[in-house]
């Protein structure tokens, strides 16, 4: 059981804690919700400090490829900004943590450096159904035209739209649709000629940006497949391995928002006065706030062993799982009883307890759901 | 005990199937999407709600109502707030804040006064307990109104108060004397007054409810415009709980509503996406079938309460257990669709994201679940 954090580690939570204490308190996070964008501000800060280089290797001019300093940086940022967390890890995560294991020689140059930078953002385009991501129903084609991959279909509900300058593309490159077994992971210019984005609205994560994408006719030179051209039709077990990153990107972002609400509802349980005593000290607050109190506790060790498996080498797909399966149900459970202790208070726009509900529930998941989760769950552990 | 199959009775059918064909014709999902979005108090679908003759629903033939009963305000509510929680809340400033306080605790002058215009619609009301401070702590409220020259001038803010804004009278709950309940007065303040101000607050759901915080500056009320007339001084805590039976149950009907919206929007999301030969999709079916049992089973709480009270039982008890019991559901169903549906629940786009921020402030409003349980713990012994 090796998921205590280093004294590195613990010098990176304290910094990052400190940075969004100081750079985005929750007024600022709410400004940032109103205008529904990513502060320039931030990223620059963020990169300055060093934090995109966090899951990259130092070769590649990182801080040395850990997983769980990521995990650490998304949780802190998720407590005030969600979206921002999400927006962090998907240039960490998607981006630095994917192509450092699953990118070429020539990928690697390209880009890790930049995204150690903080100079790209990158995303992922999965999911294509209504019900969730199902990766036997991958529908958008890719074909092989000389030294070119084709790609035509749409992706659903495609986030940081009119952010990303590189999104992961999952396409079915069989030639035919019934053969599931030919998928390709495709890195894609979002300059690229024959991209059309559809703008969309969820009630949270609103900086974020969300859109349907259709690619039409997408011309991508075949180096650009993810750990290069001979990597056609890999994209089934490359998948897998994208979705555990991302699950646990996911999950300690929820793990982040959970912590949030229960720390404003707690705050706000101190200093709200009914009956002559602050609500805090009446029995059912606290079994409320005591219960995510634990789930907190229990999900940050599910998220921590997950990350710091990762790091070792181990195979750690169950425990991303279950880690983003539990974060999921936890981070919904502590916004919405963080908003029962509010009262009209937590109701109310103005304050921050809807908010870290409506971002809970926003967060994309890569079109995953519990259920679906859970079935992945259920064959990691043998059932 | 009463048994719901009292509810196999003609006139709550004939009400039942009468508000199920209004809603299908005037309220289709987009209007209600879009009466959401504005933030936009719905005035014209109360007029035709109106024009149904509804609005007098609880309101004695003598003055021009109907003559039903709480079960009959369920029925609308429940119905309504399938399609369209906040007409029901709203419904609110009419059926419950006008018709009933009126009716239950009114001088027959006032009685006279009202009944008849809110029946045609004419009038809007709306009630003001919460303050800032006085929130489930509800006897500690500051709000003053002070006899001087032949009136009285109330000062001091409210809170939440739904309707604020666009209500013609403001039943008004101020401190006449110091004593914790026995000091409160109930006034029927015209909100053309000087010195009224209510501003919106906007709030996660409940959207054109016109929730209001409303600031009282020497608002004048004559002493004929207490509640139930001159001899009602500091009778407005007394007479307030004349009225939460109704309350609790109403609320309960608003939740009924919307966790029936929330089964019949996953029902044809489960069957469009998944196949349910599939022992695959057994789990599905069951999240679905646990979220049907519960709703059916805080229906049959909640109407048998309503039975009771129409047939004069106590059953403070019993309303305190469906407000809390009926609202916590609905809130588990509207969380449980937003997890079947993933990310795309959480569209502004669709009705789900919307039936859960409206969802959330019915464990709130009207007495907290908290204070329900409260409540029971009392009834209890306990």
């Amino acid at each position: 059981m090796t998921f205590e954090l280093s004294s590195e580690q613990i010098i990176i939570k304290e910094t990052i804690r400190d940075f969004v204490l100081k750079e985005c308190p929750r007024d600022m996070a709410r400004e940032l919700e109103e205008k529904e964008e990513i502060p320039e501000k931030l990223w620059t800060q963020i990169s300055d400090l060093g934090f995109f280089g966090l899951t990259i290797p130092e070769e590649y001019g990182g801080e040395g490829e850990s997983c769980l300093a990521g995990l650490v940086t998304t949780e802190e940022l998720a407590v005030m900004a969600p979206p921002f967390a999400l927006a962090y890890s998907a240039s960490a995560f998607s981006g630095g943590a994917v192509i450092s294991r699953l990118g070429d020689q020539q990928q690697k140059e390209a880009y890790l450096e930049k995204l150690a930078r903080g100079e790209l953002v990158f995303t992922a385009a999965l999911n294509e159904e209504e019900k969730g991501f199902n990766m036997a129903g991958i529908k958008t084609t890719a074909s092989l035209e000389g030294s070119e991959l084709v790609l035509n279909g749409t992706k659903r509900l495609v986030s940081l739209a009119g952010h990303a300058d590189y999104c992961l593309v999952l396409a079915n490159s069989a030639g035919s649709s019934e053969d599931e077994g030919s998928l390709t992971m495709v890195i894609v210019d979002t300059g690229s000629a024959g991209i059309q984005t559809d703008k969309l609205s969820k009630i949270g994560m609103k900086s974020l940006g969300v859109c349907d994408t259709n690619f039409n006719d997408v011309r991508v030179p075949v180096k650009n497949i993810l750990g290069g051209s001979e990597k056609l039709n890999c994209g089934t077990g490359q998948i897998k391995h994208f979705l555990d990153i991302q699950n646990l990107s996911y999950a300690a972002c929820q793990l982040g928002i959970a912590r949030g609400a229960y720390e404003y509802a707690k705050s706000h349980a101190k200093e709200r006065v009914q009956f002559g005593s602050p609500i805090v000290k009446f029995s059912a607050v606290q079994e409320m706030l005591v219960n995510v109190a634990m789930e907190i506790e229990a999900c940050r060790l599910l998220v921590y062993r997950a990350g710091a498996l990762a790091d070792s080498g181990e195979p750690f797909s169950r425990e991303a799982g279950i880690a983003v399966s539990y974060a999921l149900r936890i981070a919904k459970k502590a916004a919405s009883q963080g908003l029962q202790i509010c009262g009209g208070y937590g109701y109310a726009l103005e304050y921050d307890a809807q908010r870290y509900l409506r971002d809970a529930y926003a967060v994309p998941a890569n079109g995953q759901t519990t259920e679906t989760i859970n079935e992945r769950i259920a064959m990691l552990v043998g059932l | 005990m009463g048994s719901i199959s009292f509810m196999e009775n003609e006139k709550y059918i004939w009400l039942k199937d009468t508000v199920k064909k209004f809603v299908e014709a005037e309220i289709p999902r987009e209007y209600a999407r879009s009466i959401d979005g504005k933030d936009q108090y719905p005035h014209e679908l109360i007029k035709k709600v109106g024009n149904l003759g509804l609005l007098g629903i609880n309101v004695s033939p003598e003055y021009g109502g109907m003559g039903g009963n709480v079960v009959d305000v369920m029925i609308l509510y429940e119905e309504v707030s399938k399609r369209l929680p906040v007409l029901a809340w709203t419904l609110g400033n009419v059926t419950l804040y006008g018709n009933e306080i009126i009716s239950v605790n009114g001088s027959e002058e006032q009685k006279n006064t009202y009944l008849p215009r809110l029946v045609k619609g004419e009038l809007l009301f709306s009630f003001a307990l919460t303050e800032p401070d006085a929130g489930s702590d509800a006897a500690n409220i500051k709000t003053s109104a002070v006899y001087k020259e032949g009136c009285y001038l109330i000062n001091g803010n409210k809170m939440f108060i739904s309707g604020g804004g666009v209500s013609d009278v403001t039943v008004t709950m101020a401190r006449t004397e110091k004593s914790r309940y026995g000091g409160i007065t109930s006034f029927l303040v015209d909100c053309k007054s000087e010195g009224y101000k209510a501003t919106s607050i906007k709030k996660l759901g409940y959207n054109g409810s016109d929730t209001c915080e409303v600031f009282y500056d020497d608002v004048p009320v004559m002493p004929r415009d207490i509640l139930g007339g001159e001899e009602s001084l500091n009778k407005g805590w007394m007479q307030m709980m004349n009225t939460l039976n109704g309350e609790r149950l109403a609320l309960s009907a608003c939740a009924l509503g919307i966790g029936q919206a929330v089964i019949d929007d996953i029902i044809s999301f489960a069957s469009k996406n998944y196949d349910f030969n599939n022992f695959a999709n057994q789990n599905l079916q069951h999240r679905i079938v646990e979220m049907a049992t519960e709703l059916e089973s805080a229906r049959q709480l909640a109407y048998n309460a309503a039975w009771m009270e129409t047939n004069h039982k106590e059953c403070t008890k019993e309303t305190s257990m469906s407000k809390y019991y009926a609202t916590e559901t609905a809130k588990k169903i509207a969380m449980g669709g937003m997890d079947l549906m993933g990310e795309y629940g959480a569209l502004e786009e669709t009705d789900m994201q919307r039936y859960l921020r409206d969802v959330l402030i019915l464990t709130i409003g009207g007495g907290t679940t908290q204070i329900q349980k409260n409540i029971v713990a009392k009834t209890m012994g306990l």
